[in-house]
């Protein structure tokens, strides 16, 4: 075992203009925080208010016992799109723990456009869900919902990863034993109905909760008969006639107090303690940023990172001195034995199979996995090619793709390309996935593409016996970096939920702790491997 | 000397007076009501009997009953304590016809001060000052008027059938006098039906100070020394010192030769206390004597380093007076106070109940009907404890008194605790400037000031004890980087709603450490500290303590008392199922025995369906209030109609 010493300096110039340069680029995201935060805004919180109900985090907040976190997923979900409408898509995710069970929440937020669904809040809660099971947690619906954005239903209604996923999601995990909890403390009309008549159990708040699949104004336009709303789908009706809720609640406090209930009674299980003593790093977390280069082209010192997230910055590396461009080895966060995967420059094949062989041997000792991304991709090149990188790249996704201990991902630097994919993307299921705010993904760098894009466009002119100049190449190439520029942030990648959250990098341990604990209570799976091209 | 005798009475005094009797050596039959069968004051008894059922009229009440079991049990002598038959002279005359001797005066001694006017007519005889003014109630107002000028003004005209201040006139000035008088009798009339006025001084912002006598019956007294008894509320004495403060040496002279000529003249025998009023200009007036065992006697004993109940039993004995005059003296200065089960912020309504923890203060005198827990039964009088200071001079005394009262602690009935600390703080109090109707003066003091600190502690209550194992989502991994300032800035820790005192109140957790949580009560941020694992630290420089209730905690802050319960649900007064009354099944109604209007109680028939031969009642949930019929005998019904429409907890 190894005590991992930094070699910053952390009362330079250059930490100094390094944490400077991090904390501008934290400006954006403060502010996309804040407009998430809010949600419909202040008109529509007072509104909401006013009808005597609590806003959809303070409904959190007072559900979850005391003193406890919450994990919250896709904060910045939606942010800059369906213009500016819809903060946090509309809904609240994330994971907290409801009378000492871990549980994953998902609450509309009625105060944006009556907590209706656009494509994202579907995204969003099918990840939540996504996450409950895979941890093997026990969901709470927070039901105050119009349904679906009518506009956009061509992008909720119909396909495989659209509304109907929630229900068979819900069905499913019910039959898993996972126990699936509503509380109607608003609307529920129409597809939304169905959400609290498939739950297991279902509360429904007196006089402010309703749930029909026509509302009072479909109902007269389809039949002609007139009816309030709470004759049609009202606690009382569906508590003592209908049988589509189960408890009457007199009030949102009354409520939730159902919901702990419901989930106290539940098989759902206290998570084990930790199987070390955790311990914190020997240098400072609060130093990280300071460890980010201003310049991003400078590489980050990631032994010093990794000094900084591990307990007691103790490492065991994994062939230290064989594919030094991606560093593996062992250690603990929060006292959870880890797999570590950091890059430390490009990948090339002995890096990729030392990973492979690292990843398989964390499957046997059941060691859950953290990738440290920060890759700009695979070494590419004549020598690289007749190597045989692309067999070498592929063991590595391999064994990613078909590893069954639990898998976690940070951006803390560039992810790009192939890399991004070996680095276990969010395509290879790792169970949580952030970002560092200075950090960017795309499937290739601006510049690189930019420059791709004008030698196909030159030779395309050349064919025609155009000329392309420096200008003109040079006119070409901008808008592309521009837009990579712009679609390869963390804040882009974490509103199309590309990612679940944007994360302090003194942050990190802490999230990464409670993952690795929910992982922890979550039952093992042994994993059985596909055929690794030799 | 004895060697047993019976303590007619309850509570502390009865503990008090077994206290002297186990010292000297004499036993002591204890007496109780069926509401006090487990009450601490059978300690040590050598045999106890139960006088009847709770309430005080089948119980210590019964001087019948007394007689017989002071008989019964071999006693030789009765000791009445205070309040019940104390001053109950047919009582003393049955203790002594049974051949027993009344701790205290001779029956008739009693019977004579028991009449007040007549009490102030022999006073007024033996040349104790007595309020100037009528013995005799006129409605003549020449008459009124007479006496009105005979004295030196300002003079009260009081209503004799009135009470409580009602129809009472100040004259100031003889101008006008006549109308005056007019009119007080004219409203005395229509008030009272009864115009008669008692002509009298006006003694403005008087203060009680009372002597403590002893005699020996045969014409010998001694005093030791006065009480000031002027903090009272609603004329029940609360703090009580001795000396008096501020009281001239030659005005407190006046005062105890006025007691002991009184005393002599009676030929009094055993403890009593001459009472009166001084007025601004240090002029005295004799009140009335309490021919017993005073409340407050503990600051007599204080200061005089005697032991009353010792002397009370001496004297019945036939012993003389254990002290000369000139050998008894007054060391330093001793305060009384006394803590109630009752809730001053209600008025001072009494609140029996079950004390389910007590601690007293270390350092001072204590004198409790219970120890560390009991019952404080609905029949008597509230008061729990007495506690006394002693120290060298008035301030170390207050001082002393007030830090005893931080360190009460009275859990599971509402307490005056806090009261007494407010008054004790109260700086004309500590500087004894107070006449008998300051406190009443004084409501603000009445409102406990902790109401925030104790939302702030039950709120802490709630508030998991730090666990340093386990997993990190419940080790307090929700303080800081993982913490909830997303869903609410404000309570970045939770927040919690429950009741204080059945009001239902909210309160946000946003900071927490090893020692401590800072909770967020209506927007004012109170750090809450709590030792270890203890019920117990301390919120904005208060102290708190607590413990488990049913389904949740009792608290005290800053001697005010709270009950932390879970949120109740309330009744929406919407079309809840909760008000009404459906069929449980299709069938015919085959009675409806209530009518719109009707009070229905809890299991009340409301209705009866008949179905499949069988007849199925529908009752009432709670109390409350039949709105509406919806269907008529006989008429058909399906199953979940409404049939019986009840506002429940409606009172008509």
């Amino acid at each position: 075992m190894a005590i991992l010493s930094s070699r910053t300096r952390t009362d330079g110039k250059e930490f100094a203009a390094n944490a400077a340069a991090y904390a501008e680029l934290r400006v954006p995201l403060d502010a996309a925080r804040r407009r998430a935060l809010e949600g419909g805004g202040e008109r529509a919180r007072q509104t909401h208010l006013a009808r005597g109900k609590l806003l959809p985090r303070e409904r959190i907040n007072t559900l979850l016992d005391p003193a406890t976190p919450f994990l919250e997923i896709g904060q910045l979900a939606a942010d800059g799109l369906y213009e500016g409408q819809s903060p946090g898509a509309g809904m609240i995710t994330g994971i907290g723990m409801v009378a000492g069970r871990a549980c994953v929440v998902m609450a509309n937020d009625a105060t944006v456009k009556g907590g209706t669904y656009y494509p994202l809040t579907i995204k969003k809660q099918l990840r939540a869900q996504a996450v409950a099971r895979e941890n093997g947690l026990p969901c709470v619906y927070l039901v105050d919902s119009g349904g679906a954005y009518l506009p956009l239903q061509g992008d909720i209604f119909p396909d495989e990863h659209h509304f109907g996923k929630i229900f068979r999601n819900i069905a499913e995990m019910s039959a898993l034993g996972l126990k699936q909890v509503a509380a109607v403390l608003g609307a529920c009309t129409a597809g939304g109905a169905y959400i609290p008549a498939m739950c297991d159990e279902t509360v429904i708040v007196d006089q402010a909760g309703t749930i029909y699949l026509g509302g009072p104004q479909l109902v007269q336009a389809a039949t002609g008969e007139r009816v309030d709303a709470q004759t049609l789908g009202g606690a009382d009706v569906h508590t003592r006639l209908s049988g589509v809720a189960d408890h009457f609640a007199h009030d949102e406090l009354h409520a939730l107090t159902l919901v702990r209930d419901i989930v106290a009674r539940g098989k759902a299980g206290a998570l084990p303690a930790p199987p070390r003593a955790p311990v914190p790093p020997r240098h400072d977390p609060a130093e990280l940023p300071g460890l980010i280069p201003a310049n991003p082209k400078q590489a980050i010192p990631i032994r010093d990172v990794l000094a900084r997230l591990l307990d007691g910055s103790e490492f065991v590396a994994y062939r230290e001195r064989y594919g030094t461009s991606l560093i593996c080895g062992t250690g603990a966060i929060g006292g959870y034995p880890v797999g570590i995967l950091a890059n430390d420059g490009v990948l090339l094949g002995q890096s990729a199979q030392k990973a492979a062989n690292f990843i398989e041997l964390c499957c046997q000792e059941n060691i859950p996995l953290v990738f440290l991304h920060n890759i700009s991709g695979f070494m590419v090149g004549v020598q690289y090619e007749q190597g045989g990188i692309a067999k070498d790249g592929a063991k590595m996704v391999n064994a990613v793709s078909t590893a069954r201990v639990p898998k976690f991902s940070v951006v803390i630097g560039g992810s790009y390309g192939a890399g991004a994919y070996a680095m276990c993307g969010r395509a290879f299921g790792p169970r949580l996935m952030a970002m560092w705010p200075n950090a960017r993904t795309s499937v290739m760098g601006g510049e690189q593409a930019a420059t791709v894009l004008a030698l196909v466009r030159a030779e395309q002119l050349a064919r025609q016996g155009k000329a392309f100049s420096a200008e003109e190449a040079e006119a070409f190439k901008a808008p592309v970096r521009a837009v990579y520029d712009a679609e390869s942030t963390a804040l882009h990648a974490a509103s199309r939920l590309w990612v679940d959250s944007v994360i302090e990098p003194a942050d990190t341990r802490a999230w990464l702790t409670l993952g690795l604990a929910l992982a922890a209570g979550s039952p093992e799976e042994s994993t059985r491997f596909g055929v690794f091209r030799m | 000397m004895w060697k047993r005798i019976l303590i007619a009475n309850r509570g502390e005094i009865a503990r008090r007076i077994a206290r002297t009797c186990r010292r000297l050596g004499i036993e002591y039959v204890a007496v109780h009501s069926e509401a006090d069968s487990a009450a601490a004051h059978l300690g040590g008894a050598i045999e106890t009997v139960c006088l009847g059922p709770g309430p005080a009229g089948d119980s210590y009440l019964r001087g019948d009953r007394l007689v017989e079991a002071a008989l019964r049990t071999n006693c030789e002598a009765v000791h009445p304590g205070y309040g019940f038959l104390s001053e109950n002279s047919e009582f003393a005359a049955a203790v002594e016809r049974a051949g027993l001797v009344f701790i205290g005066p001779a029956p008739e001694t009693i019977s004579m001060l028991g009449d007040k006017a007549r009490a102030k007519a022999l006073m007024r005889a033996a040349g104790v000052p007595v309020v100037p003014g009528t013995d005799e109630a006129s409605d003549d107002p020449g008459l009124i008027e007479a006496q009105v000028r005979a004295i030196d003004l300002p003079v009260l005209l009081k209503p004799s059938a009135g009470g409580g201040g009602k129809g009472m006139q100040v004259i100031t000035r003889h101008e006008g006098l006549a109308g005056a008088i007019e009119s007080a009798i004219r409203v005395a009339r229509s008030s009272f039906g009864d115009g008669r006025m008692i002509v009298e001084r006006y003694i403005d912002q008087p203060r009680h100070i009372e002597v403590q006598i002893f005699g020996d019956g045969r014409g010998g007294a001694v005093h030791l020394f006065e009480r000031e008894c002027s903090l009272q509320r609603r004329h029940q004495k609360v703090v009580e010192e001795a000396p008096a403060p501020d009281l001239p040496a030659e005005a407190r002279q006046r005062l105890l030769e006025a007691a002991l000529q009184g005393a002599r003249s009676l030929n009094y025998r055993n403890a009593g206390t001459f009472e009166f009023i001084v007025g601004r200009d240090l002029q005295c007036y004799f009140l009335e004597v309490n021919t017993r065992l005073q409340v407050e006697h503990p600051v007599t004993e204080a200061v005089t380093g005697l032991d009353l109940v010792e002397w009370q039993l001496r004297v019945a004995a036939g012993e003389a007076l254990p002290l000369a005059q000139s050998a008894i003296a007054c060391r330093g200065h001793a305060i009384e106070a006394r803590v109630y089960a009752e809730d001053p912020a209600q008025d001072f309504r009494p609140a029996p109940g079950t004390v389910a923890s007590a601690r007293w203060p270390a350092g001072l005198r204590v004198d409790t009907a219970l120890d560390a827990s009991g019952e404080v039964p609905p029949f008597y009088d509230p008061m729990v404890a007495k506690l006394i200071a002693h120290a060298g001079d008035r301030q170390a005394a207050l001082d002393a008194l007030r830090a005893g009262l931080d360190d009460t602690v009275l859990l599971g009935v509402t307490a005056n605790v806090g009261y007494l600390s407010r008054v004790l703080d109260d700086p004309a109090v500590r500087s004894g400037h107070v006449h008998t109707r300051y406190l009443d003066e004084r409501k603000d003091l009445q409102a406990p000031r902790s109401r925030e600190a104790a939302v702030a502690v039950g709120a802490a209550l709630h508030f998991p004890v730090t666990v340093e194992q386990g997993s990190p989502w419940t080790r307090g991994a929700g303080r800081g980087a993982m913490d909830r300032h997303c869903l609410d800035a404000g309570a970045p820790l939770g927040r919690v709603h429950f009741e204080l005192d059945q009001e239902p109140v909210a309160a946000g957790f946003a900071a927490a450490d090893g020692g401590g949580v800072e909770v967020d009560a209506a927007g004012q941020a109170l750090r809450v500290l709590r030792d270890a694992s203890e019920l117990r630290g301390r919120v904005d420089g208060r102290r708190w303590e607590a413990c488990p209730a049913e389904s949740g905690w009792h608290v005290q802050v800053d001697g005010d008392h709270y009950t932390v319960r879970p949120r109740r649900t309330r009744e929406s007064g919407g079309a809840g199922t909760d008000r009404l009354a459906t069929a449980p099944m299709s069938g015919v109604v085959a009675a409806l025995p209530v009518r719109p209007g009707d009070r229905v109680q809890p299991g009340d028939t409301l209705a009866i369906i008949e179905a499949m031969k069988m007849e199925h009642a529908i009752t009432a949930r709670e109390a409350g209030t039949v709105q509406a019929l919806r269907y008529a005998r006989g008429e058909s019904v399906r199953e979940g109609d409404l049939i019986v429409e009840v506002d429940y907890g409606a009172a008509p």
